[in-house]
This record gives C-alpha cells, sequence and structure tokens, in this order.
C-alpha cells in the first residue's frame, strides 16, 4: 500500500497553525486545534439556499435573461394532488438576493408557459390555462404578456397556443422552440409536441428555422440570435443539444444526464443546466457538457435567471416555494477538517 | 455497519439556510416533508444541524415522515380515472423515495 510520503514526496506536517498557502491535497495536523486537517480539491460549483417564493408553485416562470439577485417569477400551477392539476397562477414576483416581494398579476393565468426578459422588462408567454377538464390545467394559451416591473400589458400572440417552450433573449427579442399545442389531458400523442421556432419582435411572433426534433419540456439559454437548447421530452427524456444562430439549429455536445423540463440560464458558450426531476447540474463551455455541484432540492420547471456562474432556481414542480442560487467554480480548494470516530 | 447519513427536519427559511460556504463543505439533500440529509460523523453537518434547529431523526423516522406524504399522493393518482393517469411529461404516479442509512 502506497504512503502518504510516497504519494506527496513529504511528511504530514505538524504545526501550531495552518499553513498560508496549502496546495491541494496536502495534510497537515494542526496542534492548536489538535485537528487533521487538508486541503481539498473542489472546483465544481454549488448550491446554496435564496429567499422562499411566498407561493408554492410548479410550472412557473422566470425573468430568464435578469440575474441572480434581480429576477421576477410568474405563473404556475399551485394546487392539487396529484399535480398537477387544480388551480393555475397569476401571480407574479420579484426577488432582490434575498427575498420574494409581490408585483403585479398577469392578466391570463397559466402554468409552463415560456418566460424571457428582466425583472423590469420581462416577456410571458403561451402556457396551460385554467379551463378545460374539473381539476387539469385546461386550454393552451396564445397570448403573450409584457411587464414593466409593476404591471403586465398585451403583447402580440404566438401563432399557435404552444407550452413547455425552451424560452431565452429579452422582452422585444426573444425567442421561442418546441413545446406542444394540444392539452394534454385530454389527447396526448408524439404528434402533439412541435418543433417550430418563434422569434418576436416587441411587437409580433414571426417563425425561425425549425428545432432539429420535436421537443417539449427542452431548457434555453443565450439570446435570439446565439440560443441554445439542451434536454427536453421528445417523447421520453433526451440529452441532446442543440445551437441556433438566428437561422437555423445544429448539434453540439449531448447532456450527461437526459432530463425534461429542466432548467436553463446564461450564453450559448457558457451555460448552465440544472434540475428536471434532478438535481444534476452541468455547464456547457460551446462544446461539452460538464458536471457541477448538486442542486439541494430535485425538481422540474424552475423559473430560471442569472448567468452559468451565478444562477437562480425558484419554485418548480413537485410544487416549492424553494429558491436556489448557484456559484459557480472554480471557487478553489478549500481547507476541510477530518472528522469522524 | 457504519451509517453514511444522518437526517433532521427542519423548515427552509430562505437565505442563509444552506450557505455557499456550508455548501462547499459537504452535501446537503433536500425532501418532502422538511427531511434534510446531511453526512455522518461530520462536525460541519453537526454545526449545521444545530444552526437551522433541526430535529433530528432515525433514517427509520425520515422514512416514515416521506411515506406519509408520498403514500397519500399515490393513493391520489391511482384513484384518478385512467385516462388521467399517465400524462407524461406532466404526471406520472409519483415514485417511493428509500432514503440510505
Amino acid at each position: 500500500m502506497s504512503t502518504y510520503y510516497q504519494i506527496f514526496g513529504g511528511k504530514i506536517n505538524v504545526v501550531s497553525s495552518d499553513p498560508s498557502n496549502p496546495i491541494e491535497g496536502q495534510v497537515w495536523f494542526n496542534t492548536t486545534s489538535e485537528t487533521l486537517k487538508y486541503r481539498s480539491i473542489n472546483l465544481l460549483g454549488t448550491w446554496s439556499s435564496g429567499g422562499n417564493l411566498a407561493t408554492s408553485r410548479g410550472g412557473v416562470a422566470g425573468s430568464s435573461n435578469g440575474t441572480q439577485t434581480t429576477a421576477a417569477a410568474f405563473g404556475g400551477n399551485i394546487g392539487g394532488s396529484p399535480p398537477p392539476s387544480g388551480v393555475v397562477s397569476t401571480a407574479t414576483e420579484e426577488y432582490d438576493g434575498t427575498s420574494w416581494t409581490s408585483g403585479g398579476s398577469l392578466s391570463t393565468a397559466r402554468s409552463y408557459l415560456g418566460g424571457a426578459g428582466t425583472q423590469t422588462s420581462a416577456l410571458a408567454f403561451g402556457g396551460l390555462g385554467p379551463q378545460g377538464q374539473t381539476g387539469s390545467p385546461g386550454t393552451v394559451r396564445t397570448e403573450t404578456e409584457e411587464y414593466n416591473g409593476t404591471s403586465w400589458t398585451s403583447g402580440g400572440p404566438l401563432g399557435t397556443a404552444k407550452y413547455g417552450v425552451g424560452s431565452c433573449g429579452t422582452q422585444t427579442v426573444a425567442l421561442s422552440f418546441g413545446g406542444a399545442s394540444t392539452n394534454p389531458f385530454i389527447n396526448l400523442g408524439p404528434n402533439t409536441i412541435s418543433n417550430v421556432t418563434q422569434e418576436y419582435d416587441g411587437t409580433t411572433w414571426t417563425a425561425g428555422g425549425n428545432y432539429p426534433t420535436t421537443i417539449l419540456g427542452v431548457a434555453a439559454a443565450g439570446t435570439q440570435t446565439s440560443a441554445l437548447g439542451f434536454g427536453g421530452f421528445a417523447p421520453g427524456a433526451q440529452n441532446i443539444t442543440n445551437e441556433y444562430n438566428g437561422t437555423s439549429w445544429t448539434a453540439g455536445g449531448n447532456l450527461g444526464t437526459a432530463r425534461y423540463y429542466l432548467g436553463g440560464a446564461g450564453l450559448q458558450t457558457a451555460a448552465l443546466a440544472f434540475g428536471g426531476y434532478t438535481t444534476a447540474t452541468e455547464a456547457y463551455n460551446g462544446t461539452s457538457w460538464s458536471t457541477e455541484g448538486s442542486m439541494t432540492t430535485g425538481r422540474g420547471s424552475t423559473a430560471t435567471s442569472g448567468t452559468q456562474t451565478a444562477a437562480l432556481a425558484a419554485g418548480g414542480a413537485p410544487q416549492t416555494a424553494v429558491t436556489e442560487e448557484f456559484t459557480g467554480g472554480p471557487s478553489g480548494a478549500i481547507t476541510r477538517t477530518v472528522t469522524g470516530t | 455497519m457504519a451509517k453514511n447519513y444522518q437526517y433532521c427536519v427542519a423548515e427552509c427559511w430562505g437565505s442563509g439556510f444552506i450557505t455557499h460556504e456550508e455548501a462547499c463543505k459537504f452535501r446537503i439533500s433536500g425532501f418532502p416533508g422538511n427531511v434534510w440529509q446531511v453526512p455522518a460523523y461530520n462536525a460541519e453537518a453537526d454545526a449545521w444541524i444545530t444552526k437551522v434547529s433541526g430535529e433530528k431523526k432515525t433514517v427509520q423516522e425520515a422514512q416514515a415522515i416521506l411515506n406519509a406524504i408520498i403514500k397519500p399522493q399515490q393513493a391520489a393518482w391511482d384513484a384518478l380515472p385512467e385516462d388521467q393517469k399517465n400524462i407524461p411529461p406532466l404526471r406520472s404516479r409519483p415514485t417511493d423515495i428509500v432514503l440510505p442509512e
């Protein structure tokens, strides 16, 4: 068996205070605290707690182009067992990096809607409305609404009603792709899932290049002309990634974990994927995905905002009010104390 | 047999419940019913439980809390009309969660 000396080239130091600049893997005994310590290898980002939403909800959308500390969450499904069923929300909440406060309500209650823009310039579109079968989310919506930080006003409707779309961009330069146009509680089938891409100019949605596959519950990052789509349900959980240049989609590197209704943040070449009814988190560098520190609470369809290194996940399904904040790596190695009995 | 995890019940109050520094030091996993899983025999995890006023639970007690939440959800799903059950990806039967020692 190899010894520490053989591996590290030195003996474990016995010191009265921690070394000022230990290297990764270094081990020492601190006589003052009487503890054995080591310098860890920790290049992964981590998730920590943010302020809870006032209302637990799944299928909630976020101002995906906002920041970790300045975001809005709107819509979502807030009742019923088993979910999703029952009540669909119009509520908007605004985040200041610590807590959520109420904002103006959507005109159209809905869940699994698209979200884009920032806290003071957000966009909501599509989704599953409250009408329909008893106890189930109902009509698939076409409405677009624009938020100014206080209230929502009507924008141009989607050409085709959709829920579960991938969405990114700003209030006036937004992108929507994939999704489904048929109420899944009435008529589910692969043919209800779409590959259509639509681009918003602040007034009207127009057709863009079709997504390479039909896809539902797909995550998005980036801008209208430099977007990333990843994961989704086709049916079955997908690990595919595709990159959009404003005209057409091309294949990127596959996710390590196939999933749907996952969260997305960041840019086409610096994106973050998280959740999707798992805790898995992965970072994209424009070519491939690498593993990051896992979420604390596994869930899907969260409200998202922020960047690859400072992302926000709020709410989600199973219905929760939990907010988590991602701090990207490398966070650097840290000193750890060996404990145990 | 030495256990790998310990469990507690604590209500997540929001910011500061799990800090970035704590997340760097050890893994915290959340489950339904405000059940939290952290490493056993870990002084920093012990300190976190104290900080959040966590009520320590055995794995059996924590499992019972999860079951009390999940089983009724499964029963509600089982009672749905057949055409309302499997609607992937939005609705499928809630799955059991089995907590490890």
